[in-house]
């Protein structure tokens, strides 16, 4: 059975809000990625029979934007920012960090099958550098060592993120007013 | 100083900021936050004052587009066909992918309708009944919030037909990105609304002949289009009141970096970065060699007491060799070497490239980011400072798009100020330091 | 028009033009990689910076001076892709300045710094673009070289290149090598722009960028364009791979005789033997484009040839001399009536075959005269369409399948819903960035309507189509005519289609083989075409039907057609059904190939020529006249018709005033055959065609563009060639996929696997690649079933 054969209403959903079939191409590979975890060539077929293109088109467009992902990924897909205020704020320390810790590297699934990592570029958060984005949660920010273990831990033990406490430094400034605000 | 005259600080008395300055407040989001302190009031004035009045109003205002390229929103607007029968678009673009830059996100975040106002009073100015808004796909929290104003709004006849007792329609689609820099070029990003591979469309046609799917359609940033709802609200005249000569208005700042306070800041244009940098984000944390002054496409300019006092305003920064941009304000610190800077950057545009043009794919995203890992790597060789500036030489200006461009100023700026160091790293044979050997 | 100055040259072009073409036009040279002709300018590979400039009026509308006193040329601050900027009236074009040279010698640099050096052993070598371009516009020592000494260098980059997939299958037919592809995007937008099958895509962004895809082995009949127009080896033609150097090919332009759409084509031989075909252009026709057949389907050509005439004595045929030959036929024909002898072309018989044969049965006084695949119904009766005006229609009826049946037409139909009108003639001829053309145009469905007997691939454009059972053709026609009910659930469609029918002005008709086949349905689309005076385009299975037809060439009065029995000796072009060969007392066959049929039955074969082998002039389904010339290939001592029937002629001792073809090519000079490329607009009277002439029964031999003898190599992994029916018919006839049965087809018993398709109409069986034998049904005769 197909992955969206459930999902009729949705889809119709998504296909009223364009004038074309075609422009809810991305919004349903969006879908079978955050569902999933990645974008099997099934259900590439599947899309591109829907939206009315072949595979060939869907397999470009998909593979074109970092987000989806054409191998299977961790139940946690980590993605460190890893572009310029980022890395002064120690991103390659942090991917270093990351990858002795769970002996995986970009592609691969930690065997617990928790985990999988990849670096990204800029996540629009330079000012709580370092940056990690957990799948398609809101960012976890300025992530010291103590606090990506502290969310490793966190995560191993099955709490969401809003259950993990980190310790340290959590808040940023993002107004005239000089208070600070954030997760 | 001086309380007369154009505002140019933000300590002046009469400056108060009004499009961050319900960010960080609880609640700010929703629709009822919004109506209590006179919320969907500009675009009622809007509809009372009419299509050309509203396109004067911003025209005379002096706003500029916020996205990067400043150019004059008003007159953007005014390009638009009238009464074409056919249905106009106004496309948000909501992308903002240039490293250092993180304003539009609290706007989206936590004054979502704001943007929506900003949205319809540009959809009244081009007879546009329907809005897109591309958003980054990783600003989840933006998205959240902006489709449950959406919503809001829709269930409260905010959005639809017949608004505010008038005819005026307008209503809102949001379209999620998925992790591409380019998407923000406006003819790229309609391609990515249309479910392409997002490669920069020919111009002409330009979007207000033939923008999304074939119809007349602007495109306007984040903060230009929630600008524009209090240039309605206030008036011109108060919007032109700050700033400087050429360039009018005030503008969300940006800084990363090492400094106390790193953030955002909403100052009149023709601020100091001085002002910017010390009194408002609290003075470096360590020493800094250069400041990228308005998002990593600008060319880094050295850490001087005579760039510290450059006003930031288009025309100042111009003068000194770089530009205002985003005005996402990067400090580098001394500790990183300018080399290992560029090759960051430089990597970020060789892996957003779109692959469509020669100079672009070829150039920036093989050729400079080679030429980088072989110096960064201490393989660099005697000649290579030469080739690579003879190689900006192709490449920029030649590029299908402005992105390969983006790649080459920030690079030929720190070759102008911070040459020895590339010298240094060609010929010093060794690795370059990693610079963020401090985390933990 | 548009006043441009390139150079020290102002040359006139039609506004809109894009300045490169412009440019060409006054004969000076722009390097490009990614403009192509027909295909929509993109400005991608940026190869033709260009400085363009033009004069500005100051307010009072005068134009601003400079201090010569002439109008002051305002230049771009930046260079300019040529390809994608359409000149303006007084527009000024810089093409040798420095600063333009310096951007394109960079732009070769850059093209270079990922491109391997192995051209010794890429099959592009000696026509590679890229090659050219390099040697023309490459680096250039006065920017790059401060020692002298220095050799000239094409790129300063000694960093390892990039490694891809340098072996990658595309299909059976086309190989492709990542590394050398330089990003042009030519093969992408040709696949979206050209056939509309989106199959090739890039893939990935930056430069990891490259092509591929993932529908297997590019399903679509036109794939090896892409690599014609691939300006580099990345994408090479398998059939052909490492046969040859480019300059080492004997390489002859002729017309393809694989349909009837008369498209020009390149063939490379080399010591003798066919190795490789390309497409050439011809504007008014295919443009620049062939299908798939034209291309790959020439492997059986090299195979199993007849070389020497072979004469039966006691019993065992044994190679001979003409002579011979001669004196055989001269010995068989002795105690047959000269009316009882049949004079049968093959299908792709030249005119000048045509009109030799026609004297001499004139001659004999034989009605028993016929070409290899004339339908029942003669189809140059019908006002010929020509392309132009396809592209001009305001409505276009297809009854048929173009894409199978006469590929160009899917091409041109391709154009026609994109709007597009025929390219431009400038000074260099077709523009190479035409800027009409757009990428992902959207094609309107509401000029083209489609009904086939089996589905075809057309349909996604129309307006409105539907699938005919073999034989209701007639009922569909009839609805048309608004004299009967539509065939089940084609209603909707039918009213639709009258509906343009009566809107429109300016309607072309296209006419397949199942319809010409069926006088019944055949008759009523005359009908048709009379009431709304419709042009035509009939798709025969003959390349050259309408010009033998034309010439008069068909059976006479109770006179035997090619597919029957009837004359006690026959000539035949082909080879017939084993009934025929049965039936008649003396047969000579004229064969380019070996057969176990002609073993048996034949008393004297001579050999004879392929298509690719002959002089001549043919016609296509415009009434366009088409030049053939032979390509260098090594048939030992075979020749054309014209040679055999003069064999014919003496051994039956009659005289025609054709020996030699040039003499054919003569006569027909004087009786008003115009010259090559221009229409021979005349209207046949034809043959009276009954319904009884109709061919019935359940096995419908579905056309395709695959001919039974091209079924070998490379193409026979590609076509399957089986019994195709819908789930229902299987079901009834206690058929399943994989099945193994045997039944007569024109080429004999023969085992066939059974396939299994859905929207096929129920009843009906159907039968691929018979060639002369498409659009017609036979008695279905399901010898022994059983499984596979
Ligand atoms: C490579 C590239 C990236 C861009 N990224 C963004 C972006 O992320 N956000 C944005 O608002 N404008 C971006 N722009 C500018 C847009 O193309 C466009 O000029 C702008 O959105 C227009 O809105 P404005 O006039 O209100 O500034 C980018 C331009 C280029 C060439
Ligand atoms: S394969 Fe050839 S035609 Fe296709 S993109 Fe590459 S270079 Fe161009
Ligand atoms: S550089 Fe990491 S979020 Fe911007």
């Amino acid at each position: 059975m197909g992955f969206f054969d459930d999902k009729k209403d949705w889809l119709e959903g998504v296909f009223a809000r364009y004038p074309e079939r075609r422009a809810a191409l991305m919004p349903l590979l969006r879908r079978a990625q955050q569902d999933n975890g990645w974008i099997s060539p099934d259900i590439q077929e599947e899309i591109g029979q829907l939206v009315g293109t072949t595979a060939t088109e869907v397999a470009g467009v998909m593979s074109f934007y970092s987000y989806y992902q054409a191998l299977p990924t961790g139940k946690y897909h980590l993605q460190v920012c890893a572009t310029l205020s980022c890395a002064i704020g120690g991103a390659d320390e942090l991917w270093d960090e990351l990858v002795d810790e769970l002996q995986i590297l970009r592609g691969d699934v930690s065997d617990d099958g928790l985990f999988s990592i990849q670096k990204v570029e800029c996540l629009g958060s330079c000012h709580t550098a370092p940056v990690v984005q957990i799948n398609d949660e809101p960012y976890v920010e300025c992530v010291t060592k103590a606090r990506l273990h502290a969310l490793l831990a966190g995560l191993r033990a099955g709490k969401s993120l809003e259950e993990i406490g980190l310790p340290g430094k959590a808040g940023h400034v993002v107004h005239n007013r000089g208070d600070e605000v954030g997760a | 100083m001086s309380e007369t005259g154009p505002i140019v600080s933000g300590k002046d008395s009469r400056f108060e900021p009004t499009l961050y300055k319900y960010v960080g407040v609880d609640k700010s989001w929703t629709l009822d936050f919004y109506l209590s302190h006179g919320g969907y009031e500009a675009i009622k004035k809007a509809i009372s004052m009419g299509q050309d009045a509203v396109i004067d109003e911003v025209k005379k205002s002096g706003l500029r587009g916020r996205g990067g390229a400043g150019f004059p929103t008003g007159l953007k607007w005014s390009f638009m066909p009238k009464n074409t029968g056919k249905q106009h678009y106004i496309a948000c673009n909501a992308d903002e992918s240039e490293p250092g830059s993180f304003k539009d996100r609290y706007l989206m975040e936590d004054d979502p309708h704001q943007l929506l106002e900003g949205m319809m009073i540009a959809g009244l100015a081009i007879q546009a009944t329907k809005g897109s808004i591309y958003i980054r796909g990783e600003y989840k929290r933006a998205y959240d919030r902006l489709e449950a104003a959406r919503d809001e709004a829709r269930a409260r006849g905010y959005l639809g037909k017949g608004l505010f007792g008038s005819s005026f329609e307008f209503d809102v689609e949001i379209h999620r990105g998925a992790g591409a820099y380019i998407c923000g070029e406006e003819t790229a990003m309609m391609n990515s609304l249309e479910g392409l591979r997002a490669n920069p469309r020919m111009k002409p046609p330009f979007p207000a002949q033939a923008g999304l799917w074939g119809k007349p359609t602007t495109i306007n940033n984040v903060e230009s289009l929630c600008s524009s709802v209090h240039i309605i609200q206030r008036g011109a005249a108060w919007f032109a009141g700050m700033g400087t000569e050429k360039s009018k208005g005030h503008k969300l700042f940006q800084v990363s970096g090492p400094f106390k306070r790193p953030g955002v800041y909403e100052l009149p244009l023709g601020t100091t970065f001085r002002e910017l940098l010390f009194d408002h984000a609290g003075g470096p944390t360590e020493p800094i060699q250069a400041i990228i002054p308005g998002g990593s496409s600008c060319p880094p300019l050295p850490w001087t007491d005579e760039i510290l006092d450059t006003p930031m305003d288009y025309e100042s920064i111009t003068a000194k060799g770089s530009l205002l941009g985003t005005g996402g304000v990067i400090g580098i610190p001394t500790r990183m070497s300018m080399v290992d800077a560029m090759w960051n950057i430089t990597r970020f545009y060789g892996h957003e490239s779109c692959g469509k043009c020669t100079p672009c794919r070829e150039g920036v995203s093989g050729w400079m980011v080679g030429l980088f890992e072989k110096i960064g790597t201490g393989q660099g060789k005697k000649g290579d400072v030469e080739l690579l500036e003879d190689m900006l030489n192709q490449i920029e200006g030649r590029s299908f798009c402005a992105l390969a461009d983006a790649a080459c100023w920030p690079v030929r700026g720190s070759l102008k100020h911070f040459r020895s160091q590339f010298v240094e790293a060609v010929e010093g044979g060794k690795a370059l330091e990693r610079a963020g050997s401090h985390w933990g | 028009m548009a006043k441009v100055t390139v150079n020290d040259r102002t040359v006139e072009v039609p506004g809109g033009t894009s300045a490169m073409d412009a440019i060409f036009h006054a004969s000076y040279d722009v390097p490009l990689f990614c403009a192509e002709k027909h295909l929509s300018p993109v400005g991608a590979c940026r190869m033709c910076l260009v400085k363009t400039g033009s004069p500005r009026k100051d307010p009072a509308g005068n134009w601003i001076l400079g201090d010569d006193g002439r109008p002051k040329v305002f230049w771009m601050p930046k260079l300019a892709a040529a390809c994608v900027t359409a000149v303006t009236d007084g527009m000024v074009i810089d093409t040798l300045s420095d600063e333009v040279k310096h951007a394109q010698s960079g732009m070769v640099e850059l093209t270079l710094f990922n491109h391997p050096l192995d051209c010794p052993t890429c099959d592009k070598g000696g026509a590679c673009e890229l090659q050219d371009r390099s040697y023309e516009y490459g680096l250039v020592s006065k920017f790059y070289q401060p020692d002298s000494e220095e050799l000239p260098m094409y790129t300063r980059f000694e960093m390892t290149r990039r490694h891809v997939d340098k072996h990658h299958q595309l299909s059976d037919f086309i190989v492709l090598d990542r590394e050398r592809c330089i990003h042009c995007k030519r093969c992408v937008r040709y696949f979206e722009e050209v056939p509309g099958d989106e199959v090739l895509d890039f893939i990935e962004r930056g430069v990891h960028t490259f092509i591929n895809t993932e529908d297997d082995g590019l399903p679509s009949n036109f794939t090896g364009n892409i690599v014609d127009i691939c300006p580099v080896g990345a994408l090479l033609d398998d059939t052909a791979r490492f046969r040859a150097r480019n300059w080492e090919y004997d390489s002859t332009e002729t017309t393809s005789m694989d349909d009837a759409s008369g498209a020009a084509i390149t063939v490379d031989a080399r010591s003798g033997l066919l190795e490789r075909i390309r497409g050439a252009e011809r504007r008014e026709v295919n443009e620049v484009w062939i299908s798939d057949a034209a291309r790959f389907g020439h492997e059986w050509v090299n195979q199993n040839r007849v070389a020497k005439p072979m004469v039966r004595k006691d019993g065992k045929l044994v190679e001979a001399s003409w002579e011979d030959a001669l004196s055989a036929i001269k010995a068989g024909l002795a105690s047959v009536d000269k009316k009882n002898i049949g004079v049968y072309l093959g299908g792709t018989a030249t005119l000048e075959e045509g009109l030799a044969a026609l004297e001499l049965t004139t001659a004999l006084g034989t009605p028993h005269r016929d070409f290899q695949g004339r339908t029942a119904y003669p189809s140059a009766v019908f006002n010929a369409a020509t392309f132009d005006e396809l592209l001009d229609a305001q409505f276009v009826l297809v009854l048929g399948d173009p894409s199978e049946e006469a590929p160009t037409l899917h091409l041109r139909l391709s154009e026609y819903v994109r709007g597009l009108k025929p390219a431009a003639k400038l000074g260099h001829g077709t523009p190479f960035a035409d800027l009409n053309i757009k990428e992902r145009m959207s094609r309107d469905g509401n000029k083209l309507g489609l009904f086939s007997s089996y589905p075809a691939a057309l349909a996604k454009w129309a307006g409105a189509s539907g699938v005919v059972a073999p034989g209701s053709e007639a009922a569909l026609i009839d609805a048309l005519l608004g004299r009967g009910g539509a065939p089940a659930d084609l209603g909707q469609a039918v009213a639709w289609t009258q509906e343009k029918l009566k809107a429109s002005t300016k309607t072309v008709l296209l006419l397949g083989a199942a319809v010409l086949n069926n006088p019944a349905a055949a008759i009523k689309a005359k009908q048709l075409a009379e009431k709304h005076n419709l042009k035509a385009m009939c798709m025969t299975p003959a390349a050259n039907a309408r010009g033998l037809e034309l010439l008069g060439f068909y059976p006479g009065k109770n006179g035997a057609g090619w597919t029957e029995t009837g004359p006690r000796a026959s000539y035949y072009g082909f080879l017939p059904t084993e009934a025929q060969l049965k039936a008649a007392d003396f047969t000579v066959l004229h064969l380019s190939h070996n057969s176990a049929l002609a073993e048996k039955y034949a008393d004297v074969i001579l050999p004879n020529q392929t298509f690719y082998e002959k002089r001549g002039q043919t016609v296509n389904l415009e009434g366009r006249v088409l030049g053939l010339e032979p390509a260098g290939i090594n048939n030992g001592e075979a020749d054309g018709a014209v040679a055999a029937l003069g064999l014919m002629a003496e051994a039956a001792g009659v005289k025609t005033p054709i020996r030699l073809v040039r003499q054919a090519t003569k006569l027909l000079a004087e009786r008003k055959v115009p010259a090559p490329m221009s229409l021979w607009t005349v209207k046949a009277a034809g043959w009276s065609a009954t319904e009884a002439d109709g061919t019935k029964g359940a096995l419908h031999l579905r056309p395709t563009m695959w001919r039974r003898e091209q079924l070998v190599g490379a193409v026979a992994n590609v076509v399957e060639y089986r019994l195709e029916v819908s789930p229902a018919t299987a079901k009834a006839q206690g058929l399943a996929d994989g099945y193994l049965v045997e039944m007569e087809t024109p080429s004999g018993t023969e085992k066939l696997e059974v396939k299994v398709v859905d929207g096929l109409p129920d009843g009906a069986m159907y039968l691929p690649a018979l060639g002369a034998w498409a659009g017609r049904s036979l008695e279905a005769k399901v010898l022994v079933g059983g499984e596979a």
